[in-house]
């Protein structure tokens, strides 16, 4: 088990993404706030205190639910049974929670399905019903996607779009920074059992050294473009100026979010058309960094007004003359843009 | 087959009833810690519970007496409560078979609740079920047939129990003369046609229950544990 | 034809020390006296007693199914004639000895006890139903105390364990045989030995159950009814029949 150094103050009200390698202490921090694990500190959820010097909550005293990689279902009870028995440890339960649980998370038809007999996103899509059936302070979940094949994964990946856009405040371990790209308002990058990066999503994800956690992840998401094009899954879809070609099923007319890492973005002095990359930007330079320690700088760039980033060699920055307030076009391959809704 | 032998029979089934019924109540909660716990006392438990599988009925049966008597710490207990003392009645019995037989209700039940995953312990636990719904709503029906095998083994280990009834029970009909006590007095009393009677019934029984246990549980529930018959 | 050789001369080994081997089944009651006798019994060497001690009706159907025993100590009469009627015994039968009861209660003064009729609450005595013992035991009471429901009888499985359920104290009072007071020196004021008349004899017979195997076996079967035999027998808490042959 990862030693645990974290000493941080996260906002309450939204999804925060922990992120990190295996090994640097995810799972360790999760179940240190849920209590499965005793480790010395204090745990403080808005004003309940949870664990400090003097006392200890054992978990299922506190108001946190978890979901955890294996579903953990009662295989002998109903998919309704398994929400019955969050609820009855739940005192603030209303009538009808049920219902409006099975409804809100697509059960109504499995209801009277024995737990056992379900596939294993059935199962995990039922964990999370049921862990937000119990009502918690906070939501802990656990690589809840990891494992499953990638239409339940996607599946569940929307549910929990959804469920996040309630308001419950959640805890989100993956090692998947697509997955976090996509849910995380807030993210915690871990290291070595403590915290290495913490902040914004967006900040995060722009502003990790390439040396960190984050390594080949690092990049950017541009929402809110909007699919103005879609021939046979190859889509254009823009914001203001801004057009980028991608491989999407999302229909003309919808909203789609895309993740583009530096390391997918090259940079060219003049726009080249005899090329295999579709997505030519004309953009500015708007910061650079050289790590000495690498053979790599990050160049920071405008587009038009949406900010990307290109991890290129120090030799072909210094070729390019590359500066802050310089001209060029960024090179997006198509195919690796990953796009969503 | 004589009012003799069946007051025998009623009174085995009658033992082996409430004993099973005893040894599952005290089993359920202490295979849970047994499991739970990786303390030292568990650990010493575990063996304390096992030692009936090892050593010979007879050895259970002499220290049972000597702690029944009037010297012993379970007499000076009964003497102190006002109670009866335990040797040569139902109840000494019972507790001789619950010490005898628990190995064999602990052991099937420490196997199903270790086939128990963590996660849904874990997961149960963070949904706000506290130790004893963990072990009541959660562990409990997710080794139905751990529970139903030890209650099976429990009952049907003290119908064929002997050498400790023999050594604390005092052979008195009707309060501790059990089946095996009985087939036993027949064939020292030379009277074969009267144990043969009695023994066919307990056969005839045994070849049931494992028949149940193997075509239900495939015999898997003999894994975990060696038997040691009286 | 190598193999048969070893295998043989393994079996031939314990002849090698011993010439002669008297196997003697004998009621566990009996044992320790049987073994002084052994003890007293100065054999020429080469000759090796082995006892097997059990309840009489184990060591009996033992006998039945044909165990290698020479000699039959029956903890009663009835088994040994049993044998004898159906022409399993070497010769005839003798009562090699009669047992003696006592009443047990330790702690008081049995005498007294038995005189004033103290109250006793449970009495120990062997299984009426097949130890002598027990069948003199419960005659016993029947004749003493008749009906009196105030005294609780448990039953051992035989005399040995009668004797063992006062011994812890579970039972206050034992009708239990001489033999184990004296062999385990229990205080004479302990208990009274009961006049042979108030009981059923216990009488145990034994038997020859095969031709001698050797000198030793009809040899240790004439000094069993020598005077020194019966002096150690009777030492031993015994009486020693005046019937036999």
């Amino acid at each position: 088990m990862a030693q645990l150094s974290v000493s941080e103050v996260l906002p309450s009200g939204v999804c925060i993404g922990v992120y990190g390698p295996s090994g640097s202490g995810k799972s360790t921090f999760l179940r240190a706030i849920s209590g499965l694990i005793r480790v010395p500190g204090t745990v403080q959820i808005n004003d309940d205190v949870w664990q400090d010097d003097r006392r200890f909550l054992a978990p299922h005293q506190r108001r946190a639910a978890m979901v955890l990689q294996s579903p953990g279902l009662l295989p002998h009870r109903t998919v309704a049974g398994n929400l019955e028995f969050a609820i009855r440890f739940n005192r603030n339960a209303k009538a009808g929670l049920l219902d409006s649980i099975l409804q809100d998370f697509g059960l109504v038809q499995l209801r009277d399905q024995r737990a056992s007999t379900l596939s294993g996103g059935e199962q995990q899509r039922v964990a999370i019903a049921r862990a937000v059936a119990a009502q918690p302070d906070v939501l802990l979940l656990d690589e809840p996607l990891t494992g499953l094949d990638d239409e339940a994964r996607q599946a569940l990946l929307q549910v929990l779009m959804q469920l996040k856009r309630t308001g419950i405040t959640c805890i989100f371990v993956s090692h998947s920074a697509y997955e976090q790209a996509l849910l995380a308002d807030h993210l915690v990058i871990m290291d070595a059992g403590a915290i290495a990066m913490s902040g914004s999503s967006a900040s995060v994800f722009a502003n990790a050294s390439p040396t960190s956690a984050l390594g080949r992840e690092l990049g950017v998401v541009i929402g809110d473009l909007q699919v103005v094009e879609n021939a046979d899954g190859l889509a254009i879809a823009a914001r203001d100026e801004l057009r980028i070609q991608m491989a999407t099923k999302a229909p003309r007319g919808s909203a789609v979010s895309v993740r583009v890492r530096a390391d997918d973005v090259s940079l060219t002095e003049m726009p080249e058309h005899q090329s295999s990359i579709m997505n030519t930007i004309p953009v500015t330079v708007s910061g650079q960094s050289i790590f000495d320690e690498t053979p790599f700088s990050l160049i920071e760039l405008d587009a038009f007004g949406t900010r990307l980033f290109a991890r290129i060699t120090n030799d072909a920055s210094r070729k390019l003359g590359l500066r802050v307030g310089a001209k060029c076009h960024a090179q997006i391959k198509a195919a690796a843009i990953t796009a969503y809704l | 087959m004589s009012p003799e032998d069946l007051q025998a029979l009623w009174l085995t089934v009658k033992l082996a009833t409430s004993t099973t019924i005893i040894l599952l109540i005290i089993g359920l909660p202490l295979s849970w810690w047994l499991v739970r716990s990786q303390s030292i006392a568990a650990t010493a438990f575990n063996v304390l519970i096992a030692l009936p599988l090892v050593l010979p009925p007879t050895v259970i049966g002499f220290y049972l007496l000597l702690a029944m008597g009037p010297s012993g710490p379970l007499g000076a207990l009964t003497s102190t409560a006002g109670l009866a003392p335990l040797a040569f009645s139902f109840p000494g019995l019972v507790l001789g078979s619950v010490i005898y037989s628990l190995p064999f209700v602990v052991q099937p039940l420490q196997a199903g609740f270790a086939a128990v995953p963590q996660s849904v312990l874990d997961a149960s636990s963070s949904l706000g079920a506290d130790p004893k719904s963990l072990l009541l709503r959660v562990a409990i029906p997710m080794s139905q047939r751990a529970v139903v095998a030890a209650g099976v083994l429990g009952f049907a280990h003290t119908v064929g129990e002997f050498g400790v009834v023999l050594m604390i029970g005092g052979n008195i009909p009707g309060e501790t003369r059990v089946a095996s006590v009985q087939i036993y007095d027949h064939v020292e009393a030379l009277d074969y046609a009267g144990a043969h009677q009695l023994s066919l019934i307990l056969v005839v029984f045994s070849l049931v229950i494992l028949t149940l246990v193997y075509r239900v549980w495939g015999g898997s529930v003999f894994t975990q544990s060696g038997s040691k018959s009286a | 034809m190598r193999t048969l050789l070893f295998f043989l001369s393994l079996f031939a080994l314990p002849n090698l020390s011993a010439a002669c081997t008297v196997r003697l089944a004998v009621a566990s009651n009996f044992r320790a006296t049987l073994e002084r006798l052994v003890t007293a019994y100065e054999d020429e060497a080469n000759t090796e007693f082995q006892i097997i001690s059990g309840a009489s009706g184990t060591l009996f159907s033992q006998i039945l199914r044909g165990a290698p025993f020479d000699f039959f100590f029956s903890a009663d009469a009835e088994k040994v004639e049993r044998l004898e009627n159906r022409g399993r015994t070497f010769g005839a039968s003798w009562t090699y000895a009669i047992g003696r009861m006592s009443l047990w209660t330790p702690g008081r003064n049995a005498t007294a006890v038995l005189e004033s009729n103290d109250p006793i609450e449970t009495i120990s005595i062997a299984n009426p139903k097949h130890a002598p013992y027990g069948a003199a035991a419960a005659s016993w009471i029947e004749a003493h105390w008749g009906s009196d429901k105030s005294v609780r009888t448990v039953v051992g499985a035989n005399v040995a364990q009668a004797f063992h359920f006062v011994k812890t104290g579970n039972a206050d009072a034992g009708l239990v045989a001489l033999s184990q007071l004296i062999s385990e020196g229990i205080p004479v004021n302990e208990y009274v030995t009961l006049p042979d008349d108030q009981y059923p004899s216990i009488r145990q017979k034994a038997a020859l159950l095969r031709s001698p195997a050797c000198a030793a076996s009809s040899g240790f079967a004439r000094f069993l009814r020598s005077t020194e035999a019966a002096a150690v027998i009777e030492l031993s808490g015994y009486v020693t029949g005046q019937e036999s042959e």
